[in-house]
């Protein structure tokens, strides 16, 4: 079950790197040449862990953090590629999974304007702005959409 | 919205590799409470707003 469910992780992340979308149960299936049934639980069992979300009564990816597999307020350019991340931290964090150059775009919760901030050599360039958490770590999985 | 915390950008940065360098890592899993205590204290995120329990 734990070597499944190692596979099953890396392969979901593989995918979302590649291609910046989150691959179903049954394409999982069919790349790790496993029953579609045991991805299936892979799913459900990384979700309980919190190692994904899964969108509600569903079997759909929602966030491989620190990815998002449905469009945000947060892409990321890196790697010759678009991604969507969950929030503000994630959107760096997407620069420090990868390990590569980023540009982040998104718009200002104060006053609406477009934003773009860039990790370079593994340096944020242009520092201004700041980040906000409107809850604390011990709230942040009480409701991880919001968060 | 809550009012809860403030960070610069370099603080999320320092915050997004300690989170996210590892995460493709075959051996990679959650943080215990306390190894997540530990991981926040090492960049200065420390009080009540970053306490877990």
């Amino acid at each position: 079950m734990e070597e499944l469910l190692k596979d099953v992780r890396l392969h979901i992340y593989a995918q979302m790197i590649a291609t910046a979308a989150a691959p179903a149960a049954a394409e999982t299936a069919r790349v790790l040449a496993v029953p579609v049934d045991a991805v299936e639980n892979a799913y459900r069992v990384l979700a309980e862990r919190r190692m994904l979300v899964l969108r509600p009564g569903t079997l759909t990816i929602w966030m491989a953090m620190p990815f998002s597999n449905v469009q945000t307020q947060f892409t990321v350019i890196a790697g010759g590629r678009a991604y969507y991340a969950n929030c503000a931290w994630d959107a760096f964090g997407v620069a420090a999974l990868l390990d590569a150059d980023a540009r982040i775009f998104t718009t200002c919760a104060d006053c609406g304007g477009a934003l773009e901030r860039k990790v370079t050599g593994g340096v944020v360039t242009e520092r201004r702005g700041l980040v906000h958490f409107a809850l604390p770590p011990r709230r942040w999985w009480d409701d991880v959409g919001f968060t | 919205m809550p009012r809860g915390a403030v960070l610069t950008l370099d603080e999320t940065w320092a915050m997004a590799k300690l989170w996210y360098h590892d995460r493709l890592d075959p051996a990679w899993r959650r943080r215990t409470v306390e190894e997540t205590r530990e991981a926040f204290a090492s960049i200065g995120l420390t009080g009540e707003f970053w306490a877990l329990s």
